[in-house]
C-alpha cells in the first residue's frame, strides 16, 4: 500500500471555512422561495445551454422571484383562483390552465454580446455569443377580465463552431 | 414522512457547502462574493434538477456549475475591480479560505496560503481532489480535460506546494 504523500496529509489537516451566517441564510431563503415557487406557480422554460463541460447540459431559467411573487399575489386576489392550482401558462404549448386565456405571446432578443472564443471538449474552437431574450405572455382571466403579462427574461450562451480564421 | 425538497437541499448544503464555497472562493475576490456565486449556482442547479426528481446534484455537476458562474462573474468583474478591491481591504483583512484543524499546525498554515496562491488551473484540481473528494475521472469531466491532464496538474500542484513549504520553513529556521 502506497504511503500517503506528506503534502496530502498536511492538506488533510486543513478544512474549508463555513458559510457566514448571512450567506447561509440567504441561500436557505432562496431554497425556500424556489420550493414555494414550484408549488404555487411552476412557470419554467427549458433551454439548452452549452457550457464548459464535457457533455451538453440543459439548464432552466427561473422567472425572477419578484415577478413570480407578484403574479402569485395577483392570482391570489382573483376570486375563485388559487395559486396552487395554476399550471404553467408561459410555454410554447397552446393549452392554458383553466380560467386563463392566452391572449398573446412574444419573444424578443434584448441584446447579443460576443463572449469570445471557447473550446469544446474536443478542442474545437467555438464562438460564444451571449443572448438575452425576453419572453412575454399576455394572459386574461376569464372570470374577471383582468389581463396581466408574464415576463420571462432568459439568458443563453450559444456556441457556434468557428470555421474560418 | 418524506422531507420537502428544500429540506433535502439544505441538508445537502450543510454537508457539501464548505467545499463548494472553497471552490467558489477561487473565482471570487472575497468570501461574500464566493457565497453569492454558490447561491447563483444552487439556483441554477435547482432548476436543472427539477425534472430529475428535484434531488440535489452530484458534486461534479455542482463544481462545474460554480465554475461556469465564476467564468461569467470574472468577465463582468474586471470593470469594477478597482472599486471592490478597496472595499475588500477595508473589511476582509481576515479572509482565509481554509482553517487548520489544529491551531498551532505550522505546516498547515503555510500550506493554506500556498494553496490560495496556486494558479487557478492547479488550485481547482487540488480543491476538487482534496476537499471535494472527486476522482480524477470526475475532475476531468468537470473541467473538460483528460484524466491524464487532471492527474498531472494535481501532481504538479503538490510539487509546488511541497517546494513552497520547504522554502518557507528553511527561511524561518534560518532567521530564527
Amino acid at each position: 500500500m502506497q504511503a500517503p504523500d506528506p503534502i496530502e496529509a498536511a492538506l488533510a489537516r486543513l478544512m474549508p471555512v463555513a458559510f457566514s451566517d448571512s450567506g447561509l441564510r440567504a441561500i436557505e431563503q432562496s431554497l425556500d422561495e424556489l420550493a414555494d415557487l414550484n408549488e404555487s406557480l411552476p412557470t419554467q422554460q427549458t433551454t439548452t445551454l452549452p457550457g464548459p463541460t464535457a457533455a451538453p447540459r440543459k439548464l432552466r431559467f427561473l422567472i425572477p422571484s419578484t415577478i413570480a411573487a407578484s403574479i402569485a399575489t395577483l392570482l391570489a386576489l382573483l376570486p375563485g383562483s388559487g395559486p396552487t392550482t395554476r399550471e404553467n401558462t408561459a410555454t410554447d404549448t397552446p393549452s392554458t390552465p383553466q380560467g386563463l386565456i392566452l391572449v398573446s405571446e412574444s419573444e424578443r432578443i434584448e441584446s447579443m454580446t460576443d463572449e469570445g472564443w471557447l473550446s469544446d471538449p474536443d478542442g474545437s474552437a467555438m464562438q460564444a455569443v451571449r443572448i438575452r431574450t425576453i419572453g412575454e405572455n399576455q394572459l386574461r382571466d376569464e372570470e374577471t377580465g383582468i389581463e396581466f403579462r408574464v415576463t420571462e427574461p432568459r439568458e443563453e450562451i450559444l456556441l457556434m463552431p468557428v470555421s474560418s480564421f | 414522512m418524506a422531507s420537502s425538497p428544500a429540506t433535502v437541499w439544505k441538508e445537502w448544503l450543510a454537508q457539501n457547502g464548505p467545499r463548494l464555497l472553497l471552490f467558489a472562493r477561487g473565482w471570487s475576490q472575497c468570501q461574500h462574493d464566493a457565497e453569492d456565486l454558490v447561491q447563483e449556482a444552487i439556483i441554477r442547479l435547482w432548476n436543472y434538477q427539477a425534472d430529475k426528481g428535484a434531488t440535489p446534484p452530484d458534486l461534479p455537476l455542482a463544481f462545474s456549475t460554480i465554475r461556469f458562474c465564476g467564468l461569467n462573474l470574472h468577465r463582468s468583474e474586471s470593470r469594477r475591480k478597482k472599486r471592490e478591491e478597496s472595499i475588500i481591504y477595508l473589511n476582509d483583512f481576515q479572509d482565509v479560505w481554509l482553517d487548520p484543524v489544529l491551531e498551532e499546525d505550522e505546516e498547515a498554515l503555510i500550506l493554506r496560503d500556498a494553496v490560495q496562491n496556486l494558479s487557478p488551473k492547479l488550485r481547482e484540481v487540488v480543491v476538487m481532489k482534496t476537499w471535494g473528494g472527486l476522482t480524477f475521472a470526475q475532475i476531468s469531466e468537470t473541467l473538460a480535460i483528460s484524466q491524464n491532464t487532471a492527474a498531472s496538474r494535481y501532481r504538479y500542484a503538490l510539487e509546488q506546494l511541497s517546494h513552497e513549504l520547504r522554502r518557507i520553513k528553511q527561511s524561518r529556521h534560518a532567521s530564527a
